[in-house]
């Protein structure tokens, strides 16, 4: 009936399973996190898990996890600690391969191609029922690495075969093939390399990244083996946006006058110029124009042009002079680095670069922050920042468990005066005496037979009962003193009748009265294990909140100080690097900046000789 | 005149192939991006204030966060759930083809006690074998129970509602209540199955 109406109603299952073991659900819980990519958190629950000591029979399992987790967090040093600590008799042969797998990305990372050749060859998946072999693609993208680093190109193509074509880590290794191919020499196979890589359909933003890289290489591999309409369609056939583009573009313009398509070309620098932004695209486009118009013999609109870029150029000067200025002002880097100090899309973001855009006027610096060791130091700040805002709410934190733990002990404090005052430990002796006695009468009651007898009788009787039978005895005793024998004899018999009602009462309520008194004995019983529990919970209380958490929070502020400190000499010095990376960034675009100013006036002296001469020369005619 | 043209034509073109540079420079490139690829940043050694020493140094400091947001959690849990009167329930799902998750609501002793909406990457994850601790709580120590409402779609796509219920009885020991989704290959039904421990 139950089921039915369960069912009925919501289906309820009520199912006897059986209990899967603490440490699995604990090692499950560690997975959850890594399914999800949260590298940080599944760290975290490993050592929560490690430090309470869920770690059941299987203990090399979390081990690995743990130093693979800290190793995708960038802690390296712990995970190569936690490896080094796994002893290999305790290893399965799938745990070797994992350890292997582990240390070969190790390897890998200090590019200590050795180890990782070490490492790689521990693994082997084995096959699938199909008679497939199983491929894992971190591993195929290492052995692709490797043979490329080697010269063996062929094995590193076979290994980047075996990558499955929706895995980033295929882009990367085609990429690198083709490049390593091309600083070989082999261009060809580079070449064809490229052009897998540029055919390839691209699932992530890096892999379409790459994608686009791979044709502006591609192109460039073409133009190196002069096959310039080759080059041309590749450069033409790439999308107009993407990170890529301009360098595509200026690639596409100067082939155009490599070919001398210099129509082309200007249509090309035009498009370029047009971009309300300041890149080197752009910049090369304000001189490659007008040179484009020079050989189309428009050297009166050349000249113009020239000057054009040369005032752009003065311009641009003087507003990255004056950047320059304000850049030796630290507040000023300062605020240059709160657009990275918020996350990516967020409006409070979105409106600090909207504000840097308008006071610097273009978007170059960003191009500055995003090159490689700068982008490194920009993303240590940034994570810095976000560990000293955790710091930062520590010791509120902090106080709020001081302030729960000095309830807690303040509750049990009151629990140990309820045990003094109210003296639970008194009760409780008297309940368990009362229990002994219980039990005492009810097991006499079991084993003797019923005889009329005031012990047996007194052990059943209830109060009354008592009461009467002790009556009764009192009066038989004042009787043995009566002369009179007659009425002596006659007032026993009286006595003795009416303790036969209560014997015989007595005997047929005695199974009755048996069972009352082992339910007075469970209850008793009842109330013994609740004073226990109650002196057990104070006990508790006592023992490990009173005792251990005071200490606890005096070490936790001074670790949590400690690491503050080290925190905010770190961001010091990495704002410290960044603010010369971006004055070294401005400077090396001035300087760039007025290499184009001289290039540019040099261009303008030679067309407006050659405008002479050509005005000479008509006037000659 | 010559000569002017061709220190213009020299210089146009070194401005032009250094927009290559990303391309030129292929092999930095190259290393760079395989070192993505990992994804792990350079190694190297250098004492004082290069890439390696501001990594180390930063590992230093990630690795005492790491730790004592360990201790914190620990202690945190201690204090808030003692073991006498904490209770946590774990999600798990074994296989689960028949059923995809999209909510759960924890009933304990007929209080909603949580409500939780699992994104796709969250329902993967517990698909792959995760295990996620859904709640974690206060109870009186005796008879409590707990039930949980499972939604999302089932066989053929169709809405599916179904509950779980448990009763436990709760001690000095903490306890652990385990819901588990399963397929049942007979029925071609997901199985909604809760137990207790200890």
């Amino acid at each position: 009936m139950k089921s039915f109406l369960c069912e009925w109603i919501l289906s309820c299952v009520l199912t006897v399973q059986p209990v899967t073991p603490l440490p699995d659900l604990y090692y499950g819980t560690v997975l959850y996190d890594y399914y999800q990519d949260d590298y940080q958190q599944a760290l975290l629950d490993a050592l929560i898990v490690e430090r309470r000591g869920i770690v059941g029979d299987e203990p090399v399992r979390l081990q690995l996890a743990k130093g693979s987790f800290a190793f995708a967090d960038g802690l390296y040093a712990m995970a190569e600690q936690t490896f080094a600590s796994v002893a290999d008799g305790e290893l399965t042969p799938l745990d070797k391969m994992r350890l292997s797998f582990h240390l070969a990305r190790e390897n890998f990372r200090r590019q200590d191609f050795d180890g990782v050749e070490r490492n790689l060859v521990n693994i082997d998946l084995g096959k699938s029922w199909l008679g497939q072999e199983r491929m894992h693609p971190e591993v195929e993208f290492m052995r692709a690495e490797l043979a490329t680093q080697r010269g063996d190109y062929s094995a590193a193509r076979a290994a980047i075969e075996r990558i499955d074509a929706k895995q980033p880590y295929r882009a990367y290794a085609l990429f690198n093939l083709g490049v390593a191919l091309r600083a070989a020499g082999a261009l060809d196979q580079a070449e064809a390399v490229f052009a897998t890589l540029g055919a390839m359909d691209v699932y992530e933003a890096d892999a379409l990244d790459l994608k686009q890289r791979a044709l502006v290489a591609l192109s460039l591999v073409k133009r190196q083996r002069t096959e310039s309409a080759s080059a041309e369609s590749v450069l033409g056939a790439m999308p107009a946006d993407g990170r890529y583009r301009d360098l595509a573009l200026t690639s596409y313009g100067g082939l155009a006058m490599d070919n001398g398509d210099y129509e082309l070309a200007a249509r090309i620098w035009l498009s370029l110029k047009k971009d309300g932004y300041w890149s080197e695209s752009s910049a090369t486009a304000q001189l490659g124009f007008p040179m484009s118009l020079e050989h189309m013999a428009s050297r009166g609109q050349a000249l113009t042009h020239y000057r054009a870029a040369e005032a752009n150029f003065e311009g641009r000067l003087a507003q990255l002079q004056t950047v320059a200025t304000r850049a030796e002002d630290p507040v000023w880097v300062g605020g240059l680095l709160q657009v990275f100090a918020q996350p990516d899309g967020d409006a409070k973001s979105s409106g600090l670069m909207e504000e840097w855009r308008r006071t610097l006027g273009h978007t170059d610096w960003l191009e500055w922050l995003a090159a490689e060791d700068v982008h490194e130091l920009l993303l240590q700040w940034r994570e810095l920042h976000a560990m000293a805002d955790w710091l930062s709410v520590l010791p509120e934190e902090l106080s709020t468990f001081d302030a729960l733990a000095t309830e807690q002990r303040r509750r049990a404090a009151a629990a140990r005066e309820l045990i003094d005052t109210r003296g639970l430990h008194e009760r409780r002796q008297q309940v368990a005496g009362a229990l002994a006695e219980s039990h005492a009468r009810i097991d006499a009651l079991n084993h003797a037979t019923p005889e009329r007898t005031p012990a047996w009788m007194l052990t059943l009787a209830d109060a009354d009962e008592t009461k009467l039978l002790e009556n009764l005895s009192g009066k038989r005793a004042t009787l043995t003193g009566t002369p009179d024998d007659a009425t002596r004899t006659r007032l026993l018999a009286r006595i003795d009748y009416l303790e036969g009602i209560v014997f015989w009462g007595l005997v047929e309520e005695r199974l009755t009265r048996l069972q009352a008194a082992e339910k007075q004995t469970a209850e008793t019983q009842a109330l013994l294990v609740e004073i226990d529990a109650k002196l057990a919970r104070v006990t508790h209380a006592e023992d490990v909140i009173a005792a251990g958490v005071e200490t606890d929070f005096l070490a936790f502020q001074t670790r949590a100080d400690a690491i503050t400190t080290q925190v905010a000499v770190a961001i010091a010095d990495r704002e410290t690097r960044l603010g010369n990376q971006i004055r070294s960034g401005i400077h090396r675009e001035i300087a760039q900046v007025e290499r184009q100013i001289l290039v540019t006036r040099i261009a303008i002296a030679r067309a407006t000789d050659q405008l002479a001469m050509d005005q000479a020369n008509e006037a000659d005619r | 005149m010559q000569r002017i043209a061709f220190t213009l034509g020299v210089l146009l073109v070194a401005m032009s192939t250094s927009a290559f540079a990303a391309d030129e420079s292929g092999d930095v490139t190259a290393s760079t991006l395989a070192l993505e690829a990992a994804p792990i940043a350079s190694g190297g050694s250098d004492a004082s204030g290069g890439p390696a020493a501001l990594g180390s140094q930063m590992e230093g400091i990630k690795r005492d966060l790491v730790e004592l947001k360990r201790d914190l959690v620990v202690l945190e849990e201690d204090l808030l759930y003692p073991a006498s009167s904490q209770v946590a329930v774990f999600l798990s799902m074994d296989v689960g083809e028949f059923f995809a998750l999209d909510s759960v609501t924890l009933k304990l002793n007929g209080k909603d006690v949580t409500h939780y909406l699992y994104t796709e990457k969250q329902a993967d994850a517990l698909f792959r074998g995760g295990v996620q601790r859904l709640y974690v709580g206060n109870v009186k120590q005796g008879d409590n129970e707990l039930t949980a409402f499972f939604t999302g779609r089932g066989p053929e796509g169709r809405d599916y509602r179904r509950a779980a219920t448990v009763a436990f009885e709760k001690s000095f020991e903490p306890s652990y209540v385990e819901l588990k989704i399963s397929d049942s290959t007979a029925k071609y039904q997901p199985e909604f199955i809760a137990t207790v421990s200890p």
